[in-house]
């Protein structure tokens, strides 16, 4: 147990923790908005992946102009999405607003299928074999930029929410539907705002992880059990609660496969969550002035 | 009228199950209809938990896993017989129904369903990974099949073939639809609706919540342990593959699309559309797609489930579901 190794394991964990930290955003902003479990996040997170995967491929585009095109394209997706998926269940609901979600989660895995088939996909960049060495320990530049990367985002979503008017009428909203009504917040697209948030987070998560890992179909479903526990840890609806749970589940994970064993790293993870459920429900990050979205 | 109408089109629809076999020859239905059977008993085990007591369960998976290997292995290691280690392998699931019953007293709504996601998923990956036991990914083989009844030479009942197992599970789903049935309306049945129905409410009434709660959780892991034992020594195989989260999403949506607000909903969701996806095969890689959009369409149609084409609900119910739809999750 070198000193290297556990801030190797640290920078291991960042990364995961990053992109778990993408994922859950979103996926709390919608829990916080429109109370309900966004089954189909995960296949966002997919999606963003094979597109970039598609762009880069197909028109031979550079990282950062692919970068962009998917944050476009999450964006028309996300208009659809909730067009389809989410705005007809606003009144029938929570069931329901889950059934569709599952539908939804259930299409994207088979279209994906259907136009990318099942072989995993693996695309390699420059960054992703070019090294940085930070004293003792060395970093992929790819991994860097998905700390950076992951980092920037959480900070323009601060920015949104804190400062902007539209961050003033998500967060009263989520405080309290009915009241936000009544001051004249027209919550019925605030759903769509806080959807489009979390799809381009998702998407970007995808682009980013893709030159790391693999692309497959069902990546989206293994990515959401964990988005799940990192909104539990978090408290649900609570962004900076996603943002310390993210972080703390990718360490966990990291540390769990050097020091335990690569088997055990899901099993604690929702050991530990079930712990926090019942000792904790509202979440570890849980302040006096509840921040709730 | 609801009371009378719901076991007269049960009998229809056992009835016509039991007519079925008749008709159709071709082994591949039959064996559709046995896992359309089982799937129908896990439906009937959410049925208790979120129908009738409105609590949302996705760790069904979980309790199947419990039933069938506890089944399989009591039965290839101590070479028990099957209908033995079946009511086993039925009440270790109870067991783990009690463990995360206390738990989930505190937890509503959203909460319920992640904390039920974990302990699916956590007995999932004990049964991939405690290798020495339960093989792991390969999977435990040779799981032996329910041992023939002989009555004095006249009735011989091998369970070695699809008819027999079928007509086996039409007797336990008429059973087991009989108690639930009965269940819903007895005193217990009450105080589990007015759980779902409202939580502060039902306690105000004097409804003990802790203790009809962990019962309606044991009751629905035990039907869930159930048919992951007749499950297994019908396949006679059993990996972890089958218990993946995305299984427990699929019986929640069984129930859901079926109708979670009468006991016609488990059978309209495991039978029928477990036949309906099946009859869907002829589309291929767009089959899944297309079942999607069936989900999506039916749900947003017919909010409460198809069971609700089947029959008129009685006033009181269909007020009591749209407060419910607030509540369950």
């Amino acid at each position: 147990m070198t000193l290297e190794t556990i801030l190797q394991q640290i920078i291991n964990g960042l990364v995961l923790g990053c992109n778990y930290t993408l994922i859950a955003l979103g996926m709390t902003m919608i829990f916080g908005i429109l109370n309900v479990l966004n089954f189909a996040h995960g296949e966002f997170y997919m999606i963003g992946a094979y597109i970039g995967f598609t762009i880069m491929n197909c028109l031979g585009l550079g990282f950062w102009y692919t970068f962009f095109l998917v944050i476009i394209f999450m964006v028309v997706f996300a208009y659809v999405v909730d067009l389809i998926f989410f705005r007809p269940f606003y009144e029938l609901g929570h069931n329901n607003q889950m059934v569709s979600t599952i539908a939804l989660s259930i299409l994207l895995q088979n279209l994906a299928l259907l136009i990318w088939t099942p072989n995993p996909r693996h695309f390699a960049l420059d960054y992703t074999t070019k090294t940085i060495s930070l004293g003792p320990i060395t970093i992929t530049v790819q991994r860097l930029l998905v700390i950076v990367v992951a980092a920037l985002m959480v900070l323009i979503l601060f920015y949104i929410i804190d400062k902007t008017s539209l961050g003033r009428a998500i967060r009263a909203t989520s405080q309290d539907r009915m009241a936000a009504e009544l001051t004249g917040v027209n919550v019925k697209n605030i759903g769509i705002y806080v959807i489009t948030i979390g799809s381009v987070l998702a998407g970007i998560a995808g682009i980013m992880v893709a030159p790391l890992f693999l692309v497959y179909p069902s990546m989206g479903i293994e990515a959401v059990g964990k988005a799940f526990v990192v909104v539990i840890l978090g408290g649900m609806g609570n962004i900076p609660g996603a943002i310390l749970g993210g972080l703390l589940v990718g360490m966990i994970e990291s540390f769990t496969i050097q020091y335990l064993g690569a088997f055990l790293k899901e099993i604690i993870v929702f050991l530990i969550m079930i712990c926090i459920l019942i000792i904790r429900p509202e979440g570890l990050y849980s302040s006096t002035v509840k921040t709730k979205v | 009228m609801k009371k009378k109408v719901e076991p007269f089109i049960i009998g229809i629809f056992l009835l016509l199950l039991m007519v079925i076999p008749v008709f159709v020859k071709a082994q591949y239905w039959m064996q559709v209809l046995i896992i359309g059977e089982i799937k129908t008993l896990l439906v009937m085990s959410l049925f208790v938990l979120c129908g009738i007591t409105g609590q949302i369960s996705l760790g069904q998976a979980g309790f199947f896993a419990i039933g069938a290997y506890t089944s399989a292995l009591f039965s290839i290691i101590f070479s028990l017989s099957p209908w033995l280690t079946i009511l086993i392998g039925a009440l270790f699931a109870a067991i783990a129904g009690v463990i995360i019953g206390y738990p989930a007293l505190r937890l509503k709504g959203p909460y319920l369903i992640i904390a039920t996601v974990g302990f699916g998923e956590i007995i999932r990956l004990i049964a991939l990974n405690w290798v020495s036991v339960t093989k792991g990914p390969m999977g435990l083989t040779n799981v032996p099949p329910l041992t023939a009844i002989k009555i004095a030479n006249i009735i011989n009942i091998d369970f070695n073939n699809k008819l027999a197992n079928y007509y086996l599970l039409i007797l336990i789903i008429a059973v087991i639809t009989f108690l639930v049935y009965n269940l819903t309306n007895s005193r217990t049945g009450y105080a589990l609706k007015s759980i779902r129905d409202d939580e502060i409410a039902a306690e105000v009434m004097g409804i003990n919540l802790a203790y009809y709660k962990v019962m309606a959780f044991t009751f629905s892991a035990l039907l869930a342990g159930l048919a992951g034992g007749f499950y297994v020594h019908y396949i006679r195989f059993v990996s972890p593959d089958s218990f993946t989260l995305s299984e427990s999403i699929n019986y929640l949506i069984l129930l859901l699309v079926g109708g979670s607000s009468s006991i016609l909903g488990p059978f309209i969701g495991g039978l029928g559309l477990t036949s309906l996806l099946e009859s869907l095969r002829f589309l291929s890689e767009y089959r899944m797609i297309t079942y999607s959009m069936i989900l999506y369409f039916t749900i947003l149609f017919l909010p409460k489930g198809l069971s609700n084409l089947l029959h008129k609900s009685s006033p009181l119910s269909s007020k009591k579901n749209k407060i419910r739809g607030s509540i369950c999750s």
